[in-house]
């Protein structure tokens, strides 16, 4: 799972006594290594035909960028993103089957760890960016404060262990960190993220102000802005001077455009893509899974080893029935049929979540720790505990979309079995936005898209504060606990505090989760060489076999 | 003519302005507002971004002060910044408005391709098989949801017979060809309604007009019937329907929200849709003034294209 | 707003005619119109379908079987299931419910409001006249659909607020309408007469004015319900309207939606029912158009 990539980067670097050393990451000329895993292909999969240049590729999802401003972006996850910028460290699949990863050089050639608060950096030397530009540190250095300092940055949780930044020479810059920080490196590759933390033209960004710059972005990545039409597409073009270099020692990208259009609907997507109009979708629903594999024209990508996780139930902790009643969260978590949940939604490709935000392959993880299978006669029991012998009215929250919708139903229903007479409200985004902000609410649910690439991530959910904390859990204990596994380099002490937290989140019952889907891709067969950044499409590889 | 023209173009623009009221005070009743907007499910709970947000945004400032702010631009000409997007609102408006207008263009023309001929067909033989047939159609239409039609339609000529595509946009300066293979199942899908009313509107009113003392007289000076239909009653007949077109491309901009959003356009309708679900004041302001506008004006051309053709209405 | 003048055109009279007419006989006259004896026994089947959902249908509608997710119309299912293993008929019978009650309901509070307003600016004139109409005029500039969700998102989710949401979209309609008439009317010489012996505004408006618009408006409101029965379905397909699992065929439609690929056929059902229901609602409201006054408008054109 994703947690594999931070182990095996730790064991790699830090190695177990973790203190000092981060093993510099030897500085390689990047050519792209044809071993190296990527989409799979239909048909005779190996027999790797030569690449050809050219063409349209288009991509869908559903959702529309925000901003094409990257560190501004609530959703900085899109291949439009990674296309026009780059990282300082790539976040590389190595390892498909169980999605281990590696950190490897982006403009940043090589990092070390000088001290347990301090890396240095040797940059890429002759790096431009679209406006034709420099990259260099003192460039990078201003990325890096922007990150931190813009309130509006979504880059700033990331980015909040480091302190200063300190320009060395032209091509080299010095973190200093406020404390060890073991996620910092992941943090720097996006990660989950995506590019959040991708370096922009500071000349550009000086020349036209953030505004502005937002609709005519630059960056130093494969594909240079061509247009946008908000709602609808992005449109991209090959970027001739750009320094990675492809299988046929020719720059990258093999493609001249690329497009990522705004489909709202999965069906009219998936009416797109199996018609040819598109190339590629980003997470398909698991309903359409069986009719992807059924087309030979297309294929099937999953990442079972990532995906998101429906049915992440908070509880209103400030007031109300839930808040200072553990036996009637308890009674609410007894009675989620996952099983039910993951084979009806999940058609097939579902699987339960007895752990929120924690998979078995994250640091802390163990099935001794307490947890809350479906079963009825326990829910009702401790519904009496609770003191409703009586059963109990109360709301569940939930954005008017799919598949909320769809799985609210069931939640609604299973509740109501329990004793939880639960009324569901499907409410308008930023209704439940308002409503969850006021605590107007008993319980809600929503959408953790994928898993945090590190275990201190984690915070944002459940750490007093946190960005996505609807449930405002406010526990002193849970939040030293996170911030001794977030400042802690040794891998057995960090997975110990982690372990902690899970068995405190459980045990007060703050959290509860349905299931989790893997994450997938559905793509036509003539689209090749396809990467992801963690689970994210990456295009700079891809080519079109017409 | 002018001087009417002048004086109904002026009485409008109280309306004017009582849309951006109201506009205003629908986006200001929302729950929610457009920092959290911005900032979405997963980091709405910041309260550091949020207040930095409205601060940015201006969401600080005291409604009437936002408002007043709002309108002393717009007089200017200066629709402000989308709260969303950050594009300028004239550029959103300006990239979106072609789409909407070419979709409300050929659903008309489509739907007076079709109920035209069938109208007067109607109507020259009221009680007729055909006649029967177009009324069952026209009454169909009406009664044929939007959005239920326009899936069905993908359905068969998207999916199962893959003739055309399935939903987004081409700008017909890019590629005409392909720009009217993406319009063609969402004007269709306009059109239906369209058609059932402008036909029904077309019989009945032919039919009035032949019963007229004139149309008499033409037959009994023993003109043919296809020459006292073309020459004498057709004019007549079609003022009131070209009243009823005028007016239905007004409530066509209502169906586009809908046909827009079934078949990803990038128009002006699922522009106001999303602006209202992301609380972009700015950008809905521009989209409400851009439609009622248009409608207005359309009105305005109507009523003189009206009084141009029918000689006995005499304007002040 | 020419559509609404076009109503104006009405003979004086209607209502005299109106109040000598015994409903047996305006039906009778209804059904002389081609089509309207479908739509009388379409509607009546709808009808009846709301009011004894609780008996005809072969199973509860909101009762979840994951065993039986998305199964094809089969005997035991005659119109197939939905992701959540539901009866599509059971589902379809109850949500008659709602689309009569947003039709009725909804065209019931438009014609209150607007038929208050109208007589208000008919009757007072002046700036009470401009103030109203103008609201009026505003708000019909707004495109429908985009009013209605937005008053539907302002008042939140819910069956009610999305009827009272359409009611105040359709408002302007019928506060034109009468508007219109009572300002002719009031002008005519035995209002003036009742006026002068001390008649009071609303009396006035309800003893002389309003049965002078009546007709116009029962015409009108009749030919209104299939557009608010649409309009609430797409209010729905939208995600506001009727709160899930409570059936109802737009929301039906929207979750349908969803399988166009894997099941188009949950897309047919609802999309038929409303359909057939807003056909049937028309051609009765034509018939009755026809019978209460024939020289109104075809219907449809607002």
């Amino acid at each position: 799972m994703r947690t594999f990539s931070r182990r095996d980067f730790l064991k790699l670097g830090v190695g177990t006594a973790g203190v000092t050393l981060l093993a510099a990451c030897a500085p390689t000329p990047q050519t792209s290594t044809p071993s190296s895993p990527a989409q799979p292909t239909a048909g005779a999969a190996g027999a790797a035909p030569k690449v050809k240049r050219g063409g349209t590729l288009v991509h869908s999802q559903s959702w529309t960028y925000p901003t094409l401003d990257v560190h501004l972006s609530s959703i900085p996850t899109g291949p439009a993103y990674s296309s026009l910028y780059d990282t300082l460290i790539r976040h590389e699949l190595v390892d498909d089957k169980v999605g281990r990863y590696e950190l490897k050089p982006g403009l940043a050639e090589s990092w070390e760890q000088a001290d347990p608060k301090t890396i240095v950096m040797k940059l890429r030397k002759g790096v431009k960016f679209h406006d034709g530009s420099d990259f260099n540190a003192e460039v990078a250095r201003w990325n890096l404060d922007r990150m931190r300092s813009d309130k509006k940055s979504f880059a700033r949780d990331q980015t909040a262990a480091i302190d200063t930044v300190d320009v060395v020479d032209p091509y080299t810059i010095k973190l200093n960190l406020k404390a060890p920080s073991p996620a910092i490196l992941a943090g720097l590759s996006g990660g989950s993220n995506g590019s959040a933390t991708a370096m922009l033209s500071k000349a550009a960004m000086d020349k036209l102000g953030p505004d502005k710059f937002a609709l005519n972005p630059v960056g130093t990545g494969p594909m240079k802005f061509k247009q946008l039409i908000p709602d609808d597409r992005v449109v991209l073009e090959r970027f001739e001077d750009y320094w990675m270099k492809g299988a046929d020692g020719k720059t990258l990208p093999y493609v001249d455009q690329f497009v990522s259009r705004y489909i709202p609907d999965p069906s009219v997507a998936m009416v797109e893509l199996r018609s040819g109009g598109i190339h590629i979708i980003d997470n398909i629903p698991p309903k359409d899974v069986e009719t992807v594999k059924s087309d030979p024209s297309l294929v099937y990508w999953e990442m079972p080893w990532a995906g998101p996780t429906y049915f992440f139930v908070g509880f209103n902790l400030k007031s109300g029935p839930f808040a200072t009643n553990l036996k009637l969260r308890q009674a609410a978590l007894y009675a989620i049929d996952r099983e039910s949940m993951a084979k009806a939604i999940g058609f097939g490709i579902g699987r339960p979540a007895l752990y929120p935000l924690w998979n078995s392959s994250h640091l802390g993880y163990d099935e001794s720790i307490v947890k809350y299978p479906f079963d009825l006669d326990k829910a009702k029991q401790s519904l009496k505990d609770a003191g409703y012998p009586n059963g109990i009215d109360v709301n569940l929250l939930v954005i008017a979309r799919e598949p909320e919708n769809t799985i609210g139903q069931m939640a609604a229903e299973m509740w109501s079995k329990a004793g939880l007479r639960t009324k569901l409200e499907t409410l308008e985004r930023l209704s439940w936005i308002d409503r969850m902000r006021k605590f107007d609410f008993d319980s809600g649910f929503w959408r953790i898209s994928t898993q945090p690439v590190d275990d201190d991530e984690k915070r944002r959910y459940f750490g007093t504060g946190g960005a996505s904390n609807w449930s405002s859990v406010a526990d002193p204990e849970l939040d030293k606990l996170m911030e001794q596994g977030g400042t802690t380099y040794d891998v057995k002490q960090r997975a110990e505090y982690y372990k902690k937290a899970l068995t405190l989140i459980q045990e007060k019952a703050y959290l509860g989760s349905g299931f989790q889907v893997p994450e997938n891709k559905a793509l036509r067969k003539e689209m090749k060489g396809s990467k992801v950044q963690f689970t994210y499409l990456d295009i700079r590889e891809s080519w079109l076999d017409s | 003519m002018s001087r009417y023209f002048l004086r109904r173009a002026i009485q409008s623009i109280p309306v004017l302005l009582l849309i951006t009221i109201i506009t205003f005070a629908i986006v200001h009743l929302l729950p929610g507002d457009p920092a959290l907007a911005y900032l979405g499910e997963a980091a709405a709970k910041d309260q550091v971004a949020y207040e930095a947000v409205r601060l940015e945004l201006g969401l600080d400032q005291p409604l009437p002060v936002q408002y007043g702010k709002w309108l002393g631009k717009v007089v200017q000409g200066d629709m402000g910044r989308s709260v969303r997007t950050r594009e300028p609102v004239t550029d959103g408006l300006s990239g979106r408005l072609p789409v909407t207008f070419q979709l409300a263009l050929m659903a008309i023309l489509f739907a007076v391709v079709i109920a035209v001929p069938v109208g007067i067909l109607s109507a020259v033989r009221p009680g007729s098989r055909t006649d029967s047939v177009g009324t069952v159609f026209a009454i169909s239409g009406v009664a044929v949801p939007h959005f239920w039609l326009g899936i069905i339609l993908i359905y068969v000529f998207a999916l199962w017979l893959r003739w055309l595509p399935a939903s987004g946009y081409k700008s017909p300066t890019e590629n005409l060809g392909a720009n009217l293979q993406y319009m063609l199942l969402p004007a269709l899908t306009l059109g239906a309604g369209q058609a059932a009313v402008i036909m029904r509107q077309v019989r009945s009113s032919l039919i009035e007009v032949l019963r007229n003392e004139y149309v008499r007289t033409a037959r009994a000076k023993g003109l043919r019937e296809r020459v006292v239909v073309q020459r004498h009653a057709l004019k007549n007949a079609f003022i009131p329907v070209i009243t009823i077109i005028g007016m239905q491309v007004g409530r066509l901009f209502g169906g586009a929200v809908v046909v827009e959003s079934i078949f990803a356009l990038p128009g002006l309708g699922r522009l106001a849709i999303d602006s209202i679900m992301f609380r972009d004041f700015a950008m809905l302001q521009g989209a409400i003034l851009i439609l009622a506008v248009a409608v207005v004006v359309l009105n305005l051309l109507t009523d003189v294209l009206y009084a141009y053709l029918d000689p006995r209405i005499k304007y002040a | 707003m020419a559509v609404i003048d076009l109503h104006m055109e009405m003979r004086e009279g209607t209502a005299e005619r109106l109040k000598r007419r015994l409903p047996l006989a305006v039906l009778r006259r209804t059904l002389r119109t081609r089509g309207a004896g479908f739509g009388l026994v379409v509607t009546a089947v709808v009808i009846f379908m709301a009011l004894t959902a609780d008996f005809i249908s072969p199973y509860n509608p909101i009762a979840q079987d994951y065993a039986l997710v998305l199964q094809t119309p089969s005997s035991a299912h005659l119109l197939g299931t939905d992701e959540l293993g539901r009866d599509v008929l059971s589902r379809i019978i109850y949500g008659s419910r709602v689309s009569i009650q947003a039709g009725l309901v909804s065209v019931g509070f438009s014609v209150v409001m607007g038929v208050m307003m109208g007589l208000l600016a008919g009757y007072f004139g002046r700036w009470v006249d401009s103030l109203l109409m103008g609201l009026a005029d505003a708000m019909w500039s707004f495109p429908n659909l985009v009013l209605a969700l937005a008053i539907g998102a302002i008042l939140g989710p819910g069956l009610t607020n999305a009827m009272i949401a359409i009611g105040i979209v359709y408002t302007p309609l019928f506060a034109r309408l009468v508007r219109g008439q009572a300002l002719s009317v009031r002008e005519m010489e035995y209002i003036q007469a009742a006026r002068v012996m001390g008649a009071g505004p609303v009396r006035l408006m309800l003893k002389h004015i309003w049965p002078n618009v009546a007709s116009a408006v029962v015409v009108q409101a009749s030919l209104m319900v299939g557009v608010a029965i649409i309009v609430e379905a797409a209010l729905s397909f939208l995600g506001l309207g009727v709160q899930p699992p409570q059936p109802s065929w737009g929301s039906m439609l929207k979750s349908a939606y969803q399988y166009m690929v894997r099941a188009p056929w949950l897309s047919i059902f609802p999309g038929a029912a409303i359909f057939l229901t807003v056909l049937g609602v028309n051609l009765l409201g034509d018939g009755l158009r026809r019978a209460l006054d024939p020289r109104l408008k075809e219907f449809g054109e607002a």
